[in-house]
């Protein structure tokens, strides 16, 4: 799955329909294709000023 | 090795509640977050579980953390920590022990619920006290805090009540979202807040009548939407600037954790 399907208007109509269980499975696994977890967790954590 | 830490959490018995991104997921009201953020209750004997649990799985720190201290925690600071895996699947974990907008831990621990995940059982905060919580600087967090309060009616302790669409119309900031519980709850617009702008009250009465509202209306609410999103960032701005001025001595003096070392 890319982040483009991810937000698609087709999957956050199912999103809320899904289990809590399986919108975590799905978004971590959209997780592990970003190409550098740490850019866009320091870019929220630490933003610069 | 996420299972992993949540499964030292819960058989440490760390008084922990998930919070902010992935309860939103869980909610259903984001489809995305990196990393995992938790509110530690910051009882002493609890602290001491939750460091237990975080060298069980060999954590470490991470950038501009503090000592995990007493006094740090009950002070508002963040701390950061990595959960090891491999090169691509180390897991960011921040945490507090207190949170701003929210009450005490133990209030918002009645209020949490269960989630089962593949990590395990979660224990995460309620929807309310999650809604406070994402009232941040970040503009993108304004969509997910209104289908927040949209998910909040399809939790087991929701009534429907007039209060509970009060709640609902004063933590939606986006037009699709204030349609949406138009039209997936029409009682909604006959409960409108005492407090609710003439613009809103214009447009619940055009959607009460026609099921639809004009242009102009939307815009005037957009607008209104948009004044109570900057007032927020500006409270939250204005709660970070001292906790993040403390922490400017503390990097001067070499005195935050360093960045790598195991907790």
């Amino acid at each position: 799955m890319v982040l483009g399907e991810a937000q698609s208007p087709y999957k956050a109509i199912v999103w809320r329909n899904l289990s809590p269980r399986e919108r975590l499975r799905r978004s971590w696994a959209m997780r592990s294709r970003l190409p550098d977890p740490r850019g866009v967790h320091d870019r929220k954590l630490f933003p610069k000023p | 090795m996420i299972a992993n830490f949540f499964q030292s959490l819960n058989e440490g018995a760390v008084d922990y509640l998930l919070i902010s991104g992935q309860a939103t997921v869980l909610y259903g009201a984001a489809t995305f977050s990196e990393d995992i953020d938790l509110w530690v209750n910051s009882a002493p004997e609890n602290r001491e579980r939750f460091l237990a649990a975080l060298r069980t799985c060999r954590a470490t720190y991470y950038k501009l953390t503090p000592p995990f201290t007493m006094e740090n925690l009950l002070r508002g600071h963040g701390f950061h920590f990595v959960l090891p895996g491999s090169a691509d699947d180390e897991a960011y974990l921040d945490v507090m022990g207190v949170p701003p907008r929210v009450g005490e831990f133990t209030t918002a621990k009645t209020a949490a619920q269960w989630k089962e995940t593949d990590w395990g059982r979660l224990h995460t905060i309620g929807i309310k006290d999650l809604v406070e919580l994402k009232k941040t600087q970040r503009l993108e967090d304004y969509p997910i805090i209104s289908k927040l309060a949209l998910a909040y009616f399809d939790q087991p302790e929701c009534l429907g009540s007039p209060s509970d669409f009060q709640w609902a119309l004063r933590n939606i900031f986006t037009l699709p979202e204030l349609h949406a519980l138009f039209a997936e709850r029409p009682a909604a617009a006959h409960a409108l807040p005492p407090e609710t702008p003439a613009s809103l009250t214009e447009f619940a009465g055009q959607w009460r009548a026609s099921g639809d509202v004009s242009e102009s209306i939307e815009q005037q609410v957009s607008d209104w939407m948009q004044a109570q999103i900057s007032r927020l960032q500006n409270v939250d701005r204005r709660y970070w600037r001292g906790i993040i001025a403390e922490l400017k001595p503390l990097r001067s003096g070499g005195k935050l954790m360093p960045e790598g070392a195991a907790v």
